[in-house]
């Protein structure tokens, strides 16, 4: 689905460089569920940025399904990030403005569907994601862990292939991240694909594939044991 | 009618309503001072077109020297002048001059009316003055109507029940005793009744005609104007009986009367002391200065050195128009000034407020918003606050240039004149209120996404 080829990532500070990605070359496949590991600061949050084209690379090549996104124009990568990937943060990052329900809705205004549909879809979502009581309130009068899930109910909402989450249970205590988590494989099993920046080795080993960032490198590849037909391209990645 | 972006904005705007206001207001102050400006630069303009423009400004005045300035005092206290008396003969001068169009005259004369008021005055007055001159004494209806008219309450009483007679509030009125082509030469018409014959102008006659505001202010309470037809005015020279209105719109010559002039008559007034003014227009305002040249030659040759004055109104009109204009210009500079001011102070605010949107900004373009409708959002938040601030500055602006018009006396200028002013600023404001939006766009989603 995605092929990253020789991805670096610089950031310009004036005086110094910061290669916060270097020569990173990676290949996911449809279905794929991979846990994205690093010490703070090796690029783990830079990759994802990328991927979902919330931020170009400053050399090599990012192909979607074959298609060179890098040089697409803006209302096009807009296009891609709302109806073919699902972001889902940290910090959550729900608008406070908008009840739960408004929330979900809003990725759904700019695929253009009508008041009404976007409404039921995004009740229906959240109904999903067990919150059918608290639809219409505020980000503010919610735990974390009911944030969270509004933020993945609204990743849901245009029916992504890809969900870009980082570190999606980081600001929750362990017992409602694993219900974050929970829902993420449930997700998998429907088949998105997800990708998924951690802290937790626990967490990591229920992913089906882990990649290890290390000064904006990556480091080795590790497939869960009895390889699955929708991981076949793992090992090609790694050499470039 | 808001989709969820749009409510974000909506919401964030109104939960912060005092800098909102704040905005708001900024706006309402620019753009109403500058429509306010605009529109009194345009009112002046167009007021001054207008009045440079009316036949008045396009004569020279002739008249015996000291009579010219002193048109706007009662003038029955003035000494006789003996030397030189301008009649209509000496509108034969005309003839010297080919530019010349018309030549009338229009002598500046008084009413003074006859009622309670002025009845009471009188009483007084003879009360303190112990013998009254002789001769003067008089009753009403007496043959002579040009007699000055004595009258005590009791004769006021029964006039008052006399239907010919119309009691007048007013203390006085202006007006001009005219010779037959004033009215061709000022383009006027009788919108009631008609004007003189060439009898009223040769035989002494008490008729006047009214302009049609001074015919609109003397009209009793229920009555038509055209019922002034025939009615008698009562007035201390005499009875004045009404046989014409005159449609007076687009001149000074509004509250002004008018009677027919007669060389050594006055025209029906006896004020001794009034110099005959004699007027010369021209077709094109270019030829004035070239006309007064040759009419001073030909008087001071006629009359000699110093007698007669000749006087060009329009140059004082231009004098006056160039004086506004210039006020109009610093006013306009100076609520442009303001506008400016403002349209920075709004930009500044909205800067503030895209940084601290910049968050949002960065989660929006991750749930799919092109910079294309992130710039739509910040635009519609200024068309927002433009448009109401100025729909706010358009309120503000009408009293705003009714006052500078009423303080300049240009007054009567159309209040549309404003719109396009609020326009010219509303627009200005926009454009200063769209400056930051580039804020927003500029960054990477991920980026923008990152600042707290
Ligand atoms: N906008 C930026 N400007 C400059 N440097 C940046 C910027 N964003 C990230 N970096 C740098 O790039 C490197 C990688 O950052 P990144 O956020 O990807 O790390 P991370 O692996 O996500 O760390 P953490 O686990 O703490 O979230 C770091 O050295 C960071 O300081
Ligand atoms: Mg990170």
């Amino acid at each position: 689905m995605i092929t990253l080829s020789t991805i670096g990532k610089q950031y310009d500070l004036g005086t110094v460089k910061i290669d916060a990605l270097k020569n990173l070359s990676l290949t996911i496949d449809r279905g794929e569920y991979i846990a994205v590991m690093g010490p703070s600061g090796s690029g783990k949050s830079t990759l994802l940025h990328i991927l979902g084209i919330l931020d170009t690379a400053s050399s090599g090549r990012y192909l979607l399904e074959d298609y060179d996104i890098t040089n697409l124009p803006d209302r096009e990568q807009a296009r891609i990030r709302n109806k073919h990937f699902g972001f889902i943060f940290q910090s959550f990052n729900l608008f406070p403005e908008l009840s739960a329900l408004e929330n979900v809705m809003l990725p759904m205004s700019y695929a253009g569907i009508a008041y009404s549909k976007r409404k039921d879809r995004a009740a229906a979502l959240l109904e999903d994601v067990g919150l059918q009581h608290r639809m219409h309130h505020l980000p503010t009068m919610m735990s974390g862990g009911e944030q969270q899930r509004v933020a993945i109910a609204r990743a849901l909402s245009n029916d992504p292939d890809l969900i870009l989450a980082d570190e999606p249970t980081g600001n929750l205590p362990s017992d409602k991240g694993e219900e974050i988590l929970t829902l993420l494989e449930s997700l998998n099993q429907r088949g998105v694909t997800i990708v998924m920046v951690t802290h937790n080795d626990a967490q990591a080993e229920r992913a089906r594939r882990t990649i290890h960032l290390k000064d904006g490198s990556l480091l080795e590849q590790d497939s869960l044991q009895g390889g699955q037909s929708n991981l076949q391209a793992s090992g090609e990645a790694i050499h470039v | 009618m808001f989709n969820e972006s749009g409510k974000i904005m909506l919401r964030r705007s109104v939960g912060r309503l005092l800098e909102t206001g704040l905005l708001v207001l900024a706006v309402a102050l620019g753009v109403g001072a500058a429509a306010a400006g605009i529109s009194l630069l345009a009112g002046i303009r167009n007021y001054s077109n207008d009045l440079l423009s009316s036949p008045e400004y396009r004569e020279i005045v002739v008249s015996t020297h000291g009579n010219s300035e002193d048109m706007e005092d009662p003038v029955s206290q003035k000494p006789v002048r003996e030397t030189t008396v301008l009649t209509s003969e000496d509108l034969a001068a005309a003839r010297v001059v080919p530019e010349i169009s018309y030549a009338y005259i229009a002598n500046r004369r008084m009413l003074h009316f006859i009622n309670e008021a002025s009845v009471a005055r009188e009483e007084e007055m003879r009360q303190n003055m112990p013998a009254p001159p002789e001769g003067e004494g008089g009753e009403p209806g007496e043959t002579d109507p040009f007699r000055p008219l004595m009258y005590g309450s009791e004769d006021l009483a029964e006039a008052s029940t006399d239907e010919t007679i119309l009691i007048v509030e007013l203390e006085e009125a202006r007006g001009y005793a005219v010779s037959s082509d004033f009215f061709t030469a000022l383009g006027l018409q009788a919108k009631a009744g008609s004007l003189f014959t060439e009898e009223d102008y040769k035989n002494p006659t008490n008729d006047i005609l009214l302009g049609a505001d001074l015919a609109e202010m003397i009209t009793p309470e229920g009555k038509n104007c055209e019922d002034l037809i025939g009615k008698k005015l009562l007035a201390r020279d005499g009875y004045f009986t009404v046989t014409g209105i005159i449609d007076t719109d687009n001149t000074s010559y509004g509250d002004s009367f008018f009677s027919p002039y007669r060389d050594g008559s006055f025209g029906g007034f006896r004020m001794p002391g009034m110099d005959t003014a004699l007027r010369f227009s021209v077709d094109d305002p270019k030829q004035l200065e070239e006309t007064a040249f040759l009419l001073s030659d030909w008087f001071t040759s006629l009359y000699g050195e110093g007698q007669i004055t000749v006087s060009n109104p329009r140059a004082e009109a231009e004098q006056l128009v160039a004086r506004n204009t210039g006020i109009g210009v610093l006013i306009l500079f100076l609520s442009l000034t303001g506008l400016f001011i403002a349209a920075v102070n709004v930009s500044n605010m909205l800067m503030s407020r895209a940084l601290r949107m910049k968050k949002h900004v960065g989660i929006l373009m991750a749930l799919g918003a092109s910079r294309k409708k992130i710039m739509v959002l910040f635009s519609g938040e200024a068309a927002l606050i433009t448009g109401a601030g100025s729909l706010l500055g358009a309120l503000l602006a009408i009293p705003l240039s009714r006052t500078m018009q009423g303080a300049l006396d240009v007054a009567g200028v159309s209040l549309l004149y404003i719109l396009p002013g609020v326009l010219a600023a509303a627009g200005l404001t926009m454009l200063f209120s769209l400056l930051p939006i580039r804020r927003h766009t500029g960054t990477a989603p991920a980026e923008a996404m990152h600042s707290a």
